[in-house]
């Protein structure tokens, strides 16, 4: 069966709502923040993936091919297998953001889309040139051995992605509750982007919010801790290449100057931020010593 | 139902120079001016609870040296678009900056894969404070 590719058919979308937010950042700043570097770097990231994934899918569509071949279920193409799909790709989802975010390797692959300080439609389009060669996609291999089609897979992969586009906007405040509360918005995944110690390594969902419920990683946009966005360590580059590239550079320089092989190993797949000599702070340590100034602030405001 | 790859391909491209276009029109290029204001606050967010000692600002206004109180170091702030970057320079990074111009230019060389180099214009009130960060004086005031 061929489905459509939904990202294809989304780009005038895309390309018209992108213009309607800008025009709207002209005239209230606030709720759009538009600066044209920034945004050109984003949608040549986005072309750049478009452009890889051409050729990616070939390797990655035949090794779910392959691991169909052992399949436990024939699930075919029933209308239950298009409500099936949406959810178990976006559990699947769910993990890969967060293993993205939690070593180092797949965070090298991921810390793009992360790196612009702006929050808009086009950052939803900076996208990875890199995750095909780090292997992000062996976790959707399990979508073919449970029996899902490959055309399938993809088809839920292309209304995933087109679903988190709109959710990258500040034009869009909280929405009604009962939405909020189940669907991944723009509330929720403003959190996601933003640097602030207690917004750090939460909302990892694609378009069910659920799954960080479930697993903990749930954290609610504050309106009193305005989102402060982009990376721990902020980049000072709009060019593509070392947006694409820059974390990939430290792992190696990291893993070159290693001491040991244990902290070879660490600067690879260990948490982003982790240092041999605990110089560089990991999410974690971010968190700890926020919350320990909170605290000390709070005892002397008690004296 | 799909769409040759030859044409897709350079209609996105296309669609990128378009909005490319477009939001140059609509927003432009966005320069942050620091001010001893914007650095205090952008500091405040950026390191909560640690007391600057001093601090200098480039005559173009375009970058900022800050010196801490408690030994941390030196940081370098950089306008990027309108948003700020800071930056720790260590002992090997502050020994690689070099004066040029008669003292009035202090270069500081790229720093890692994602820091261009900075040319940080330094007013004559200024000096003594900005070479006294590249001695490594732990009690420099401005």
């Amino acid at each position: 069966m061929q489905l459509p590719d939904p990202v294809t058919f989304a780009i005038p979308a895309f390309v018209l709502l992108i213009l309607i937010e800008a025009v709207i950042g002209r005239f209230a700043p606030k709720k759009s923040n538009y600066e044209m570097r920034d945004s050109a770097a984003s949608l040549f990231m986005g072309l750049g993936n478009f452009a890889i994934g051409l050729v990616n899918f070939g390797i990655v569509g035949a090794a779910s091919l392959w691991v169909y071949q052992f399949r436990l279920f024939d699930i075919g193409y029933h209308w239950w297998a298009f409500v099936l799909i949406l959810f178990a790709e976006d559990f699947v989802y769910y993990w890969f953001h967060r293993l993205s975010h939690e070593h180092r390797i797949w965070w090298a692959a991921h810390i793009n889309h992360h790196s612009s300080q702006y929050y808009n439609l086009t950052t939803a389009l900076r996208q990875t040139w890199t995750g095909g060669f780090a292997g992000t996609w062996i976790l959707w291999l399990v979508l073919s051995f449970i029996g899902f089609p490959l055309a399938l897979i993809v088809f839920q992969k292309g209304i995933s992605l087109v679903y988190q586009f709109w959710i990258h906007t500040e034009a869009i405040d909280k929405m009604w509750k009962p939405f909020e509360a189940v669907m991944n918005t723009p509330s929720h995944h403003r959190v996601h982007h933003a640097t602030n110690p207690k917004y750090l390594d939460a909302n990892y969902a694609g378009i069910f919010i659920i799954w960080d419920k479930l697993f903990g990683s749930f954290v609610p946009e504050d309106k009193a801790e305005p989102c402060r966005y982009g990376i721990v360590k902020q980049i000072a580059s709009f060019n593509p290449l070392i947006i694409a590239f820059h974390e990939w550079a430290g792992i190696i320089s990291d893993t070159v100057h290693a001491k040991s092989l244990k902290a070879a190993f660490m600067y690879v797949f260990g948490p982003p931020g982790w240092s041999e000599d605990g110089s560089r702070l990991t999410s974690r340590m971010i968190k700890e010593k926020e919350q320990a100034r909170l605290a000390g602030q709070a005892a002397d405001a008690a004296d | 139902m799909a769409i040759d790859p030859l044409i897709l391909l350079p209609a996105a491209a296309g669609a990128v120079l378009l909005l490319i276009i477009v939001i140059r029109l609509l927003a432009g290029r966005r320069d942050a001016e620091l001010t001893p204001e914007t650095l205090e606050q952008f500091l405040a967010e950026q390191e909560p609870g640690e007391k600057i000692a001093s601090s200098v600002i480039s005559e173009d206004r375009r970058y900022a040296l800050v010196h801490w109180q408690n030994g941390k170091g030196i940081g370098l702030i950089r306008g990027f678009g309108n948003k700020l970057v800071l930056q720790m320079l260590g002992t090997d990074m502050l020994s690689d900056c070099v004066w040029r111009t008669e003292e009035t230019l202090l270069y500081v060389p790229r720093q890692g894969f994602a820091f261009p180099p900075v040319k940080f214009t330094v007013e004559d009130k200024d000096l003594a404070t900005v070479r006294s960060y590249l001695n490594g004086e732990t009690n420099a005031t401005a």
